[in-house]
């Protein structure tokens, strides 16, 4: 794909689901002005490194891992002192059991499940965005279910 | 796999704990800017680290990347001049209609933008600026700006088919199998009631501009069809001081207009008041092949109740409403059937519906508000359905055989979708609007066939145009619609079928 057409496309992106991304780096980041900052940043490394991307799979997973990118370097510094990975979303609802182990899930589950739950990503776009294969994406969201799972049955328990 | 493997009450908690935000999307510009910020940062970088490297590379390092730039930048351009946007690859070949020297083509609707020769109708800037702005006919119309004139595209060539003489702007709705194409056009001549330059209906035939003029005491008129025996449907003022007649333009339309409005035929250059199913105004909204004319009237001047109608054989046919007091067509085909919308009372929202020549039909009963935009030669109907009063939940639909279908939004969140045409392969075109209101503009131009939705802009190859809204398709499948470039130019395009390639998104 030629780089004129490169851009072209990960604009039409932009405009098409500014929203998801957007939803998607405020779960990491846990703050709407970050989360906005990240996003822009993020489409912005997608087109200066657009060359980088070759056609190599699919554009969307690409730019997704752009933002994801973004948004966790986001996050550190907002986090100061805590490293990445560590502090996910930022979770207040404390009588909320499930949110609790939302936020204790480890990082890369967490980006799994927010990829799929926000921006209703499939396993395939999933993978591109976070550099993994199509196989992990599903034994870690099952993972993480099975922990969610856990956590809900034994609340209703 | 999408669409599964979702834990219900994890989808209801991070509903709650990251709720979807509707605030605005920030302007790609600024994504550009940092784009660019971060380029030069980085270069700057580099400048240090290499400062040693003192012979000319650096400077000649910049200098071929400027001339890349600019050699990159002439190519969008001239890509884009040239409205190439096509390859055999995809199932359509996209052609950007092209202005005439400004910055944005538009289409004028309702009406036919594919003639049967291939041509495609539009209005399309000039370079010119237009004096008047923001004073257009009927008043607030303006478009932008720019003069335009009505444009035929025909095998590679925008023709302008000019305006009345002046600095005046035009435009077209149809054209019949003869060439012959109606629209409007500034005349330079000031209305008296309106306070702005007029518009008067214009035939354009033989690369003349023919006033067909109003009625008598009317400044304003308008030409929306043509028919093959020369029969031309639209509207005109009349003199007569009236202030409701701006609302059977339609919700959205421009008030301002200080004088009755009639439906009005011209017949080899006679104009003719169609009557009024009882108040004082009626406007056309389309004719078919037989001459057939759909439309709105008010039916009480008193109660202000409005009604749909259809002129044939010399008279006005009130189709009455689905109950309420408000009804109105937005087409009609060759067998004279109409669709529009009703209210079912007073204070109810609008629902979808069909006369099929006999009895209204409700198209929509469970909807809390709907709409029917189209219906084809077999009587299939598209438009939109809501199950809410206002905002979101709103998708697209198509009617066919007394059973309606849900036509499935493309777009995630809090879209909604709308179809506005269908042709008589039962295909759908129409738009995602990224959310809330049906005041939203389009966001993504949509076709759905053999119930599947495509994104049209996955169906063509990459293009700088992103296709907002697609208007028309035709039986060949091919469609006209409107797209904006990325400085928010809009643009008129053609998606012409490659029938080789199987519809996919690429």
């Amino acid at each position: 794909m030629e780089e004129e057409a490169v851009w072209s496309a990960i604009e039409s992106l932009y405009r098409a689901r500014f929203r998801e991304f957007e939803r998607v780096a405020r779960a990491i980041t846990g703050d709407r002005e970050v989360a906005l900052e990240a996003v822009q940043d993020g489409f912005a490394d997608a087109l200066r490194h657009c060359g980088q991307w070759a056609g190599r799979g699919e554009l969307d997973g690409w730019v997704w891992r752009c933002v994801v990118n973004r948004s966790q370097k986001a996050r550190s510094r907002r986090v100061s002192g805590s490293p990445v990975g560590e502090r996910p979303l930022e979770i207040s609802k404390e009588d909320s059991g499930l949110g609790v182990r939302l936020g204790a899930l480890p990082e890369r589950q967490r980006l799994v499940v927010f990829l799929r739950y926000f921006a209703d990503l499939e396993y395939r776009e999933i993978a591109a965005a976070l550099g993994v294969e199509t196989g992990t994406v599903s034994a870690t969201l099952h993972a993480a279910h099975a922990t969610l799972r856990a956590g809900y049955e034994e609340a209703l328990a | 796999v999408s669409g599964v493997e979702k834990l219900p009450e994890l989808v209801a908690l991070l509903d709650e704990l990251v709720p979807f935000d509707d605030g605005l999307c920030p302007d790609w510009d600024d994504v550009l800017a940092r784009a660019q910020s971060e380029t030069a940062r980085s270069r700057s970088r580099k400048r240090v680290r290499w400062s040693w490297f003192r012979t000319g590379l650096p400077i000649l390092a910049s200098v071929a990347i400027t001339v890349a730039v600019v050699v990159f930048a002439i190519g969008i351009r001239a890509r884009h001049a040239q409205g190439v946007g096509g390859s055999g690859r995809y199932p359509y070949t996209l052609l950007d209609v092209g202005t005439f020297g400004g910055p944005s083509g538009f289409l004028d609707l309702p009406g036919v933008p594919i003639t049967s020769q291939g041509s495609v109708l539009s209005a399309a800037d000039t370079a010119a600026h237009d004096r008047d702005y923001p004073h257009c006919p009927p008043p607030g119309a303006c478009s932008d700006r720019y003069i335009q004139h009505a444009a035929v595209w025909q095998d590679g060539q925008l023709m302008d088919l000019g305006a009345l003489p002046g600095q005046n702007s035009s435009g077209i709705y149809q054209q019949n199998s003869s060439g012959v194409g109606v629209g409007a056009s500034e005349d330079g001549l000031r209305d008296p009631f309106t306070k702005t330059v007029a518009s008067v209906a214009v035939m354009f035939e033989n690369g003349k501009v023919i006033n067909l003029g109003a009625l008598p005491g009317g400044y304003e008129s308008g030409a929306k069809n043509i028919d093959d025996q020369g029969q031309v449907a639209g509207f005109s003022s009349n003199g007569i001081r009236d202030f409701f007649a701006c609302y059977l333009f339609g919700a959205n339309s421009p008030c301002g207009w200080p004088t009755q409005v009639r439906a009005v035929v011209w017949r080899h250059g006679v104009v003719r008041d169609l009557g009024t199913l009882g108040g004082s105004d009626a406007i056309v909204t389309a004719q078919n092949d037989r001459g057939e004319i759909a439309g709105q009237s008010y039916s009480s001047d008193t109660n202000l109740t409005i009604a749909p109608f259809l002129w044939k054989n010399g008279h006005m046919i009130n189709l009455g409403t689905l109950g309420g007091t408000s009804g109105s067509a937005n087409w009609l085909n060759d067998s004279g059937e109409v669709v529009g919308q009703s209210n079912l009372s007073y204070n109810s929202g609008y629902n979808a519906f069909l006369w099929n020549g006999r009895r209204m039909i409700d198209l929509t009963p469970r909807a809390a508000r709907a709409s029917a935009n189209w219906i084809n030669d077999r009587g299939d109907v598209t438009g939109y359905t809501c199950a809410t009063g206002n905002g979101p939940g709103c998708t697209g639909f198509l009617w066919r055989h007394g059973k309606l279908t849900v036509l499935p939004i493309i777009l995630r969140g809090k879209a909604w979708a709308s179809g506005n045409s269908v042709n008589n392969l039962d295909q759908v075109v129409g738009a995602d609007y990224g959310c809330c209101s049906t005041d939203d503009k389009p966001v993504l131009a949509a076709l759905w066939a053999n119930g599947h939705a495509y994104d049209l802009n996955k169906l063509v190859a990459p293009s700088a145009l992103r296709l907002i809204n697609a208007n028309y398709i035709d039986d060949h499948g091919d469609i006209v619609g409107f797209g904006t470039l990325p400085n928010g130019d809009q643009r008129m395009f053609l998606l012409t079928r490659n029938t080789t390639v199987p519809l996919q998104n690429k």
